[in-house]
């Protein structure tokens, strides 16, 4: 049913080019570069905009209809294993079915088999619509601050988005997303990865 | 996870295995998303400087995307109205009327439904609308295509006239060029 609904959702939805937009958000980057003296300045100014916005539209997109009038809300669960589901469904709702040339399935890792012994969401960039055209001489991304990377505000835009989602269901947990792989840095795909962090535990943040 | 560099592989080493743009070129995008990443660009610019300088901002937002999209996307037409239709279908998801307005000499055009309006929030600051972008994105595209020799004219002048987004029925943009 949330299958066929988010197609539906999709072709309803109005529309415009993915492309453009993308480019729009690196416009962004450049300008807030040359404002704020950085590269790494600017994309974190822009990640942190992001991130509130995300949150913020996060219930619309969740309000959405996408099945006679049924919204993506009914198909919401508190079980973490069901929300790489939700993901897939956002990014099916926002960019349709060929969403899977930018990225793949979510993944879950449960606390016992992750790193840091937290749950986490690993989404995979297939190709990627930021960074196609920014060349070393646009964009030197070894001289970038650690733990900032060119998609540092989509996975910014995804942690929200993410964030929104489980305060929605009642989750209690603060998210935490970084770009953890990057074409720029020579991987060959991107890599986002969200760290779940118990809500009454400090955790960083 | 490995948030470290790849030891030996050079920046641009993988550029083309990053995305066909032709292909991100033909996906579409709900305008849902838009609501993320625009907004909080006009407001942050409105609230860090005073108007005027945040109004230049967001104009050159839509000019130097211009310069970006004539990189994969070169309108075929060499009519004035024919290059907007094909702007606003292959480009900005929708279609752009094009009325020529004898007394002034000018065109004016009106989207079907606004890409940066529609499903906007509201934006109600006089004198700036959320399609402004548009002025100096026209104002971009058209410049390439003089100089690439796709469109000829002597001088262009482009104006959001009004805006769906501050309160008008529609977005209505005038466009005066000189041959």
């Amino acid at each position: 049913m949330a299958g066929l609904g988010k197609r539906l959702a999709f072709r309803l939805l109005k529309k415009t080019s993915f492309l453009l937009i993308t480019d729009l958000c690196n416009v962004v980057i450049d300008k807030y570069s040359e404002i704020y003296g950085s590269r790494s300045a600017g994309i974190k100014k822009y990640a942190q905009i992001i991130r509130e916005e995300s949150m913020g539209v996060t219930a619309d997109i969740v309000e959405t209809p996408i099945l006679f009038g049924i919204s993506m809300r009914s198909f919401l669960s508190k079980n973490l294993r069901d929300f790489t589901f939700i993901i897939e469904l956002v990014f099916y709702t926002v960019l349709g079915e060929k969403c899977a040339y930018f990225v793949s399935k979510p993944e879950y890792l449960p606390a016992e088999l992750s790193g840091k012994k937290l749950p986490q969401y690993i989404i995979k960039i297939v190709h990627c619509p930021f960074c196609y055209n920014i060349t070393k001489e646009k964009e030197d991304a070894s001289t970038l601050e650690p733990g900032v990377t060119h998609g540092t505000w989509f996975a910014k835009l995804m942690e929200g988005m993410i964030q929104g989602i489980m305060d929605y269901t009642g989750l209690e947990y603060r998210v935490d997303g970084e770009e953890t792989q990057c074409f720029m840095n020579g991987h060959d795909y991107g890599e986002l990865t969200y760290t779940l962090y118990p809500k009454e535990k400090s955790g960083g943040k | 996870m490995d948030f470290s560099r790849k030891e030996g592989v050079g920046q641009d080493s993988n550029i083309f295995s990053r995305g066909d743009p032709q292909k991100f070129f033909q996906m579409k995008l709900s305008t849902i998303f838009l609501r993320i990443v625009y907004p909080g660009v006009l407001t942050a610019f409105l609230t860090e400087y005073d108007f005027e300088t945040a109004k230049k901002h967001v104009w050159d937002l839509g000019y130097r995307v211009s310069k970006y999209v004539f990189n994969y996307f070169k309108t075929k037409s060499t009519e004035f109205e024919k290059i907007m239709a094909e702007i606003g279908e292959k480009l900005w998801g929708t279609k752009f009327k094009v009325q020529f307005d004898k007394q002034k000499g000018t065109y004016l055009i009106s989207p079907r439904s606004c890409p940066l309006c529609d499903d906007m929030p509201p934006l109600e600051v006089k004198g700036l609308h959320n399609c402004f972008p548009l002025e100096g994105f026209f104002t971009g595209y058209f410049e390439l295509l003089k100089e690439h020799h796709l469109f000829d004219y002597k001088d262009m002048f482009c104006k959001v006239l009004q805006s769906k987004g501050s309160g008008a029925d529609s977005c209505l943009y005038e466009v005066k060029i000189t041959i």
